[in-house]
């Protein structure tokens, strides 16, 4: 029966004092067991031979020891020979001596013993910790080189790699902002970045897409939305322009191929200054864009809202997404690069035949889908072959170059010139009536006509002149090669006629097709 | 006899304090985060988190067969804690059950990267302290219908 109680009570006297120790501060929590473990110690004592309380307070001991260290050991010491002494007061000194020396031994290396048990916690934690992190990095990097595979458009690509670094199923960073590296080498241009420039709005998106539980591959489609999102701060960071020379930190960045963190009181202030204190920077971190051990540009993040500092070893982990990221610059701009020499004349630098033939079916299918009209100049140099004769090849090279020039400076920008193969260059011009159109020929015709070219004496009129037909969609006709084959007869008929003219397609007309 | 009595009353008040700390330390982080959000005026049920930081073991870009061919049920999460005495919940692991029973770990929450846009907000303007985030962060982690929640989310990215 006494059994029952003591165990009822005790019972009682768990659940209440466990049910209270939680709500309190942790300090509070391990002080609140280990005094409530000495109460029912001595209470339980106070029952049976006090013999035993002087080897049950080793519990005591021990279990402060772990609750508060050394010094939890050496108080938890005292206490239990206070204990001692004032309910067992029939012991001798030297049993007093002997027992606080036990304590006492037994606090120190219980102590001991769970500090070496908290290091090796924190290590697996740290481990685990790590492991984890690179499971996550090897996902992200997984996820952004798949998705990078899909694109070879630059705004995609730079959309793609700030995601990652920004999303937080990414590296998770309030903001990143990206810059390349001039042709000259000479300053930093913005082109990209995500995120806000006031943390109210960078908050009231994180509510958004997590009411909405956005992957990250969500984030990466909708890069439309994200772009009006973050329009401030990417108009901000595309008018940004900064001299590699007038910040040095950047340079050494870029020279050194290394991350760099920018969190002095001076390097901050610095760094408002330079942005106008817009971006409301506390701490900076830059991680140059490498490709084959060269930096074409930087990618530069912050923690503005959640001011969660970072060291070089966070940056590091945007290394891999920024080498990625510089990768796909330069395979997109090298993609681009032959994509434009595949339609351009390598001679003159004007459109080839090749982008002529894709791009009169286009404007076309446009311009008929609108109702628009559409007119086409097909222009060749009169007396090219004598040109050519006389003053050699290389000078008739020089001749087409101008005349592209010309011709290049003559029509509006949304008209396209090509170089349509030897001395013949074709014109389409948009939205435009064949009345318009002969009005521009005759304009280019005079202008060649006026401007002084190399050795144009040796040409049987002592001048270059050009001859141009002109035929218009939807007045001449309604196909597209048939469109070239008449303005192609239009400048056959003006050789005819002398040279040196405009003459547009008239149908019915003895030459017409 | 009386030996016995202090035997049994000192080891009962150990082990089950040891046994139900964990019980305990749920009802204690529980008191405090929903005096936090009092004090916030915040609405418990409209307190929206994100499970942005959780880390998967198995790819998840497109329907995971394992996944898919253990079902929704399959999925259980372990919560894991440091200290018995005092425990401290740090993460939660998501396990796959399969049929062999070499159950797999798929993903790990780590409770300190549970975010909360609104908790943010306000520690932006310093009306909540990192430490109640902390009790808020425990408290979502170990809630029943967080956990649920979370198991729905996992299947539904690991499983589209």
């Amino acid at each position: 029966m006494n059994l029952l109680l003591a165990l009822s009570i005790t019972f009682i006297f768990i659940m209440v004092i466990n049910g209270v120790r939680f709500m309190l501060s942790p300090a509070w929590n391990r002080a609140l067991f280990c005094i409530s473990l000495l109460s029912v110690i001595i209470v339980s004592a106070l029952l049976i031979n006090d013999q035993w309380l002087s080897l049950a307070l080793f519990i005591f001991v021990v279990v402060s020891a772990f609750s508060f260290a050394t010094i939890g050991g050496v108080t938890a010491a005292v206490v239990a020979l206070i204990a001692v002494m004032l309910l067992s007061p029939s012991l001798h000194t030297q049993d007093y001596i002997i027992l606080f020396a036990g304590y006492a031994a037994v606090g120190i290396l219980s102590s001991n013993y769970a500090r070496f048990l908290a290091k090796e916690t924190e290590r697996g934690i740290a481990w685990q910790t790590q492991l984890f992190r690179q499971a996550k990095e090897l996902n992200i990097v997984r996820s952004i080189g798949s998705a990078l595979q899909g694109t070879l458009e630059l705004d995609r690509i730079l959309h793609i790699i700030l995601t990652g670094i920004t999303a937080g199923h990414g590296l998770g960073y309030n903001r990143a902002m990206l810059f390349l590296l001039s042709a000259d080498g000479k300053s930093l241009q913005g082109q990209a970045a995500i995120g806000s420039l006031r943390a109210e709005d960078v908050i009231h998106i994180w509510k958004i897409t997590t009411r909405e539980r956005m992957t990250m591959e969500d984030y990466i489609e909708q890069q439309k939305g994200a772009d009006k999102t973050n329009q401030e701060l990417i108009e901000f960071i595309r008018g940004l322009e900064i001299a590699l020379d007038e910040h040095p930190v950047l340079d050494e960045a870029l020279r050194h191929c290394k991350p760099v963190v920018l969190n002095t009181e001076h390097d901050v202030r610095m760094l408002n200054q330079r942005f106008g204190d817009q971006l409301d920077i506390a701490e900076l971190g830059i991680v140059p864009l490498l490709n084959h051990g060269e930096a074409i540009g930087v990618i530069v993040v912050d923690n503005h809202v959640s001011s969660q500092s970072f060291g070089i070893g966070d940056l590091q982990r945007i290394l891999p997404l920024a080498n990625q990221a510089a990768m796909a610059i330069y395979n997109a701009n090298l993609y681009h690069k032959t994509q434009e020499m595949a339609i351009t004349d390598g001679l003159t630098g004007l459109h080839n035949q090749r982008f002529f033939e894709e791009m009169l079916n286009t404007i076309y299918n446009s311009t008929r889908k609108h109702q628009m009209p559409l007119s086409m100049l097909v222009i060749d140099i009169d007396f090219f072959k004598n040109y050519n004769d006389t003053n050699g090849h290389l000078a008739g090279n020089d001749l087409l170059i101008q005349l592209a020039g010309l011709l290049k400076q003559s029509v509006r920008k949304e008209d396209l010139t090509f170089r349509f193969g030897g001395e013949e260059f074709v014109v389409l011009l948009s939205s435009t009536t064949k009345a318009d159109a002969l009005r521009i020929a005759e304009k280019i015709r005079q202008q060649i006509e006026a401007t002084v070219f190399p050795y144009e004496e040796t040409q049987p009129n002592q001048q270059l002149t050009v001859s141009i037909g002109v035929s218009s969609f939807p007045d001449d006709k309604s196909r597209p090669r048939e469109l070239f084959a008449a303005a192609d007869s239009a400048l056959y008929e003006a050789k005819k006629r002398g040279r040196n003219q405009v003459v547009g397609y008239e149908e019915g007309a003895p030459w017409s097709i | 006899m009386v030996y016995l009595i202090f035997a049994v009353n000192v080891l009962l008040y150990l082990f089950v304090s040891l046994l139900a700390a964990r019980l305990f330390y749920y009802r204690g982080v529980r008191y405090k985060a929903l005096r936090i959000l009092e004090k916030l005026n915040l609405n418990e049920s409209e307190l929206h988190y994100s499970l942005d930081h959780m880390i998967y073991f198995i790819e998840t870009e497109v329907p995971n067969p394992l996944i898919l061919d253990a079902g929704r049920s399959s999925l259980y999460f372990k919560q894991e804690f440091v200290s018995a005495l005092y425990p401290r919940v740090i993460g939660l692991q998501i396990y796959v059950r399969l049929a062999d029973n070499n159950d797999l770990l798929i993903g790990f929450l780590d409770v300190d990267q549970i975010g909360f846009p609104q908790l943010s907000e306000l520690a932006f303007h310093d009306k909540i302290s990192e430490n109640e985030l902390r009790i808020i962060r425990a408290y979502k982690a170990l809630h029943p219908q967080t956990q649920e929640e979370m198991l729905d989310e996992v299947y539904r990215l690991c499983s589209q």
